[in-house]
């Protein structure tokens, strides 16, 4: 993590404690509520924005005067201690931007995870994706166990809370996120959109760029008495756009910028903000590279082979350990044995540390595959992994079957920066709020891979061409069989006549 | 699909809550990123009112100078902010429309995507796409026939999952969807007859889309002209039904400035094709059946006061008025008994109120509120107003697909 990634906290716009004796005066009850907008520059001169809305909770189950009961009632119901949903749609230019602010962005699309208490986690684990689908808008509901793994190494549970339970994740590259998802998200924030920062969140403005992201995180704990809910939406915005958008805004909703007042002798004037000694933005010839920088790609022609190549390099000067984790579809049937690990173009079976794999079962089980690598310093690794791709069933095809299908971003995971941390947590370091954690976690993008895709106006070539094959044979049977040849007598008178 | 979102937008300006709409969009055009003006869609080449989310007039928000009329606009606008897509993508397939009507979803289905209406509920089923003979596209890759439209609407009048219906079909050759229908209580109008396209209604140049079927566009203009409150009956909703007949096509020639100022909605010279109605299942009087009762959520809460002889009133339409007793600290009382003491003096206070299923009502005394108002149906008709919607829409995201100026199935 670049110390270059400098967080503006712009405005801490509002922050209360309910007093205790609002709610139950024998008891302590302390629900906070607490919103944040954070702006980051990036090195292109665009600006990253996190519009972060926290919310804390005890025994919500009594009231819920701060926390959306539409949103955590399914989830205790079905004994989740800790879920992160994320919605992406774009694609993060890791190159350029380094990571986003807020610690659990997903890779583009969809993704979810969640601890889930007790038994029967899979049942559990239906119930909640649904609910959520209902609430936000999306497809979860589409969610199977043919796409939910569980690489428990790669996702820790929020130290703090640690509970038994099942693990469960999921990736959906396809889902989008747009308005109608807005819509439900700020109907959870205690503001409503209508004061506040949310009050700024216009479609128009967290819709109009490259990247934006949604999502929440929830953790609650044993008996859910105290919940901790983070709502967040993120967006990467041009500034100059921005400000155009935001003075549309303005004018129409007519409260966005309350948080400056300035004399009536100013209004109808223009006014400029600016910082003191402020110089003028020059956008970079050159960005500083990333410490690790993760890209991957899909080699190889055709509808039966394929391959995916990973390229990860290490641009600083100690050696790192990484963990590279795909959790592929079982329409992709990978070649293990023909992994191929490659230093500077030369194989190095030696950087490959580890490795975990579990087959897919097709229609039931995703693979997984966890390679533990060791990289070098400056230099860079690519591993290579060819599969075949399945034929599915004429009826498992997407109705947009040509466009191809979505593989979930592969993910890259920090493993030495994730063990220095765990040992700094545990020798009681304050906890850091949650856009100042360390991104543990790089998404590679998603990709689009053809299958084979059938013909499908086929099936009716083939029941008209079968169906005159058999009236042909019908009739000529049938002719033969009940028509009786023989020798015809012609009177010749007749004939004459 | 600025269609079904047009419909959308009205039926929630008309008082309709998003938790009442079941919208289905294949596409996710808004946030697609060839369309031009992210998070947005329009349903005019003007661009002044986007569908899709905002509901901002933005036009009105650009122009600083019209300081007033901006107001006015927003004004219009409140409560119509955000949409509120139930189905979308893949989830839209016939499979999920018919389960959806029928009420046959697999449990764990949230209820946002829950058709939850009962034998007092009116129902108003908009569907557009590319459609033919009897049949309607999903996705580009399935369809839906005018007969499993017609089966599942009968499993629905069995099951008593609808007091009213109304289906509004807007695709070529629309009128053949709903002639399979054979349930009672359902009024069906489609934007053409057997044979016939319908036309978009206009283009926008900018993204090289039409932007709006016609026939929408015309019955979107009429709903746009009343308001809840209005008592717009069907019978000037459809007053142009006859218009496939020749005789009204002679008058058309005519008097066709008559027509223009009088029948706009339904008129085939406008629309370019010839929209049908069939109310021969729909036996009510189009006279006495509001527009709203369709196309919005209109209840009239009327507040008596359970320990003095004032009630508070709200207006009095047919039958779509919603009593609750309220007693102080006690909040909305289930029971009836309280109330029942209270009715002979209500109904004198309100003389429009009709009486005679008040008593018939009040001798079965202790079931609940809600019940009681579902089984009084002569005074109580429409209280929730499910209402769904179901769009084929590959159609604004492929500029090439959309610019159909004749739609060829």
């Amino acid at each position: 993590m670049s110390p270059s990634s400098l967080v503006l906290l712009l405005s801490l716009v509002s922050t209360w404690l309910l007093p205790s004796s609002f709610a139950l005066p024998a008891t302590t009850h302390h629900d906070s509520y607490d919103e944040r907008l954070i702006f980051r520059p990036l090195a292109d001169g665009k600006v990253s924005i996190l519009f972060n809305f926290h919310i804390k909770a005890s025994n919500v189950t009594a009231h819920h005067s701060v926390t959306p009961p539409t949103l955590t009632l399914p989830l205790q119901r079905n004994g989740v201690s800790e879920l992160h949903l994320s919605f992406v749609a774009g694609r993060w230019q890791h190159e350029r931007w380094g990571q986003p602010i807020h610690s659990e962005v997903g890779g583009t699309g969809a993704e979810m995870r969640a601890w889930i208490r007790g038994s029967q986690p899979e049942e559990k684990w239906t119930a909640v994706t649904n609910a959520l689908a209902g609430i936000f808008c999306s497809s979860l509901g589409q969610i199977s166990p043919a796409i939910t793994s569980s690489p428990s190494n790669i996702f820790t549970q929020n130290p703090a809370n640690q509970q038994e339970g099942s693990f469960l994740h999921v990736q959906l590259p396809s889902e989008t996120l747009c308005t109608e998802n807005l819509t439900p998200f700020l109907k959870l924030v205690p503001c409503k959109g209508v004061s506040g920062i949310s009050g700024l969140m216009k479609p128009y403005i967290l819709l109009a760029h490259d990247w934006h992201a949604m999502g929440i995180d929830y953790t609650s704990n044993e008996d859910d008495s105290a919940t901790d809910l983070l709502l967040w939406w993120e967006a990467v915005v041009d500034p100059i756009d921005w400000q155009k958008h935001t003075s549309r805004g303005n004018s129409s909703s007519g409260d966005g910028f309350r948080l400056w007042n300035y004399d009536s002798e100013l209004s109808h004037k223009n006014i400029d903000f600016r910082w003191i000694n402020e110089s003028a933005f020059v956008p970079p010839l050159e960005i500083a590279a990333q410490p690790i920088s993760f890209s991957r790609i899909l080699t190889g022609t055709g509808q039966l082979e394929g391959g995916l190549e990973a390229t990860i390099r290490n641009n600083q000067d100690i050696a790192r350990t990484v963990k590279y984790l795909e959790i592929l579809p079982w329409w992709i049937q990978p070649w293990l044995h023909r992994l191929r690990v490659e230093e500077g173009g030369l194989p190095a079976e030696e950087c490959l540390v580890g490795k975990k794999y579990i087959p897919s079962i097709e229609r039931t089980r995703p693979t997984t595959l966890e390679l533990t690598i060791a990289i070098q310093p400056k230099t860079t690794v690519r591993i290579h992994l060819p599969f075949n791709k399945a034929f599915i069933r004429y009826t498992e095809h997407p109705p947009d079957a040509s466009r191809g299908f979505d593989l979930p971003p592969a993910i890259l995971y920090l493993q030495d920066l994730a063990d220095t941390l765990s040992e700094e947590t545990s020798s009681q370091r304050p906890p850091a709020a949650l856009w100042q954690r360390q991104k543990l976690r790089i998404y590679s993008s998603k990709l689009l891979l053809d299958l084979a895709t059938p013909d499908f106006s086929m099936p009716y070539n083939v029941i008209i061409m079968t169906s005159t094959l058999l009236a042909l044979f019908f009739g000529s049977v049938f002719n033969a069989l009940t028509r009786r040849f023989g020798v015809v007598q012609v009177d010749p008178l007749q004939k004459k006549a | 699909m600025a269609n079904t979102l047009g419909m959308y937008r009205t039926v929630k300006r008309l008082g309709i809550p998003d938790s009442q709409i079941i919208l289905m969009l294949a596409d996710d055009v808004a946030c697609n990123p060839r369309n031009g003006f992210p998070g947005a869609i329009y349903a005019n080449s003007g661009r002044q009112l986007d569908l899709y989310g905002s509901g901002v007039d933005t036009k009105a928000a650009n122009d600083e100078e019209d300081q007033p009329e901006q107001d006015e606009a927003q004004e219009g606008v409140k409560g119509v902010e955000g949409v509120e897509v139930d189905y979308r993508g893949y989830e839209v397939n016939v499979e999920n429309f018919l389960r959806v009507l029928t009420g046959r979803l697999p449990p764990h289905m949230p209820p946002s995507k829950h058709l939850l209406t009962d034998s007092s509920s009116n129902i108003f089923i908009y569907l557009t796409g590319h459609g033919g003979d009897g049949f309607l596209k999903f996705q580009d890759n399935e369809e839906i026939g005018s007969r499993d439209l017609g089966d599942a609407v009968g499993q629905m009048w069995e099951k008593q999952r609808y007091n009213k219906m109304m289906v509004m079909v807007d695709t070529c050759q629309a009128n053949t969807m709903y002639q399979d229908i054979y349930s009672p209580n359902v009024i069906a109008t489609g934007s053409s007859q057997l044979g016939e396209n319908s036309y978009s209604h206009h283009n926008d140049m900018d993204i090289g889309v039409a932007v709006i079927d016609s026939f929408t566009h015309y019955v979107l203009q009429y709903l746009e002209g009343i308001d809840k409150g209005s008592k717009a009956t069907m019978q000037d909703f459809v007053r142009l039904r006859g218009s496939d007949q020749p005789t009204v096509k002679k008058f058309l020639i005519f008097l066709p400035v008559f027509f223009q100022t009088q029948f706009n909605i339904y008129d085939p010279e406008k629309i370019k094709s010839h929209p049908g109605i069939r109310k021969d299942l729909f036996p009510f009087d189009l006279q006495q059946t509001l527009v709203t009762d369709f196309f919005g959520g209109v209840s009239h809460v009327q507040i008596p006061l359970s320990h003095g002889n004032a009630s508070l009133r709200g207006g009095v339409t047919n039958g779509t008025d919603i009593w609750y007793d309220l007693a102080e600290g006690e909040g909305i009382r289930t029971g009836l008994p309280a109330a029942a003491t209270n009715r002979g003096e209500r109904s004198l206070s309100s003389p429009v109120s009709d009486t005679s299923s008040f008593n018939g009502s009040s001798t079965s005394k202790a079931h609940d509120l809600s019940s009681s108002l579902t089984r009084s149906q002569d005074w109580l008709v429409v209280f929730a107003l499910g209402l769904l919607f179901f769009t084929l829409s590959w159609t604004t995201s492929r500029p090439g697909r959309l610019s159909r100026k004749v739609k060829n199935e």
